[in-house]
């Protein structure tokens, strides 16, 4: 099967790429979703503090 | 929010399903193309991934009109968040090109009208993200990507254009003047609609995120 190198690289090169994305995007998820999770705990503790 | 789970995980299995499929119908359905040979099935992932990339520029087209029109965030999240998927297709399309010409042309690259138009959408892309990364604010950098977007959009046309106006090395349009046979006509549908479930997963995946970040920063607003 000539030049099949060149298919499955391109094959492997898209699949990696969206993985990789993925991963990203999924690292940034966990990222926020601790800020999120920290304001909130920070905003509570405040409010008991200040009696609201 | 559980609607938006709800939906993803729909777009999830249906973008799983087509993928599958396409990939059964690239390696295993379609017959080889008798000149160019086995590499020419990359033609089933570099044109579903340029039309998407497409796709994706008039998403960010139409959001930045709406954004810079109405002024509400949602239209600017959709247009950056179509933004930077686009960026990726883009730069996956212009790649398995140049893997397709290596072996087909004898180079990696040659300066014709499609691929350097198609370069140049990929770097109004990068304009587009650069101009909202380095953007002294958030409204300003959205405002100046929003004009970016608008006027980028003409790259469109002329990189979809350029192999019926301008002689070019690249292969000239096939698939609406019925030059593929009907197995290969199937195969490119089906990966087309894989590749735009794909794209539609990671553009509201990467607007949610967006979205969180704007709660943040609300949130952070209240801590004060």
């Amino acid at each position: 099967m000539e030049n099949a190198g060149f298919l499955f690289a391109a094959f492997g090169i898209i699949w990696a790429s969206f993985f990789v994305y993925v991963f990203v995007l999924w690292q940034r998820q966990r990222q926020i979703r601790r800020e999120i999770d920290f304001i909130k705990e920070a905003l509570k503790e405040k409010g008991a503090k200040t009696g609201l | 929010m559980e609607n938006r789970k709800t939906n993803n995980r729909w777009l999830l299995g249906l973008s799983l399903v087509l993928m599958i499929a396409a990939l059964y119908l690239i390696f295993l359905y379609v017959p080889t193309e008798e000149t160019m040979g086995v590499v020419q099935r990359i033609f089933y992932f570099h044109v579903p991934l340029a039309w998407v990339s497409f796709l994706a520029f008039f998403v960010v087209f139409l959001g930045s009109i709406l954004y810079l029109w109405k002024r509400n965030s949602k239209w600017d999240i959709l247009a950056s968040s179509s933004a930077e998927v686009g960026a990726v297709f883009t730069t996956l399309f212009l790649i398995t090109g140049s893997i397709w010409a290596k072996p087909i042309w004898g180079a990696w690259w040659t300066w014709s009208p499609r691929l350097t138009t198609a370069m140049i959408l990929w770097l109004i892309y990068l304009a587009y993200l650069l101009v909202r990364a380095y953007a002294s604010d958030d409204q300003r950098g959205a405002r100046f990507a929003a004009i970016v977007g608008i006027i980028g959009f003409i790259d469109v046309p002329i990189v979809a254009l350029a192999i019926t106006l301008w002689r070019t090395q690249h292969p000239g349009p096939v698939v609406f003047q019925g030059g593929l046979a009907p197995p290969m006509l199937l195969t490119l549908l089906v990966s087309l609609a894989a590749f735009t479930a794909l794209y539609l997963i990671l553009v509201t995946q990467v607007a949610g995120l967006k979205k969180d970040r704007d709660e943040v920063m609300r949130l952070k607003e209240l801590l004060r």
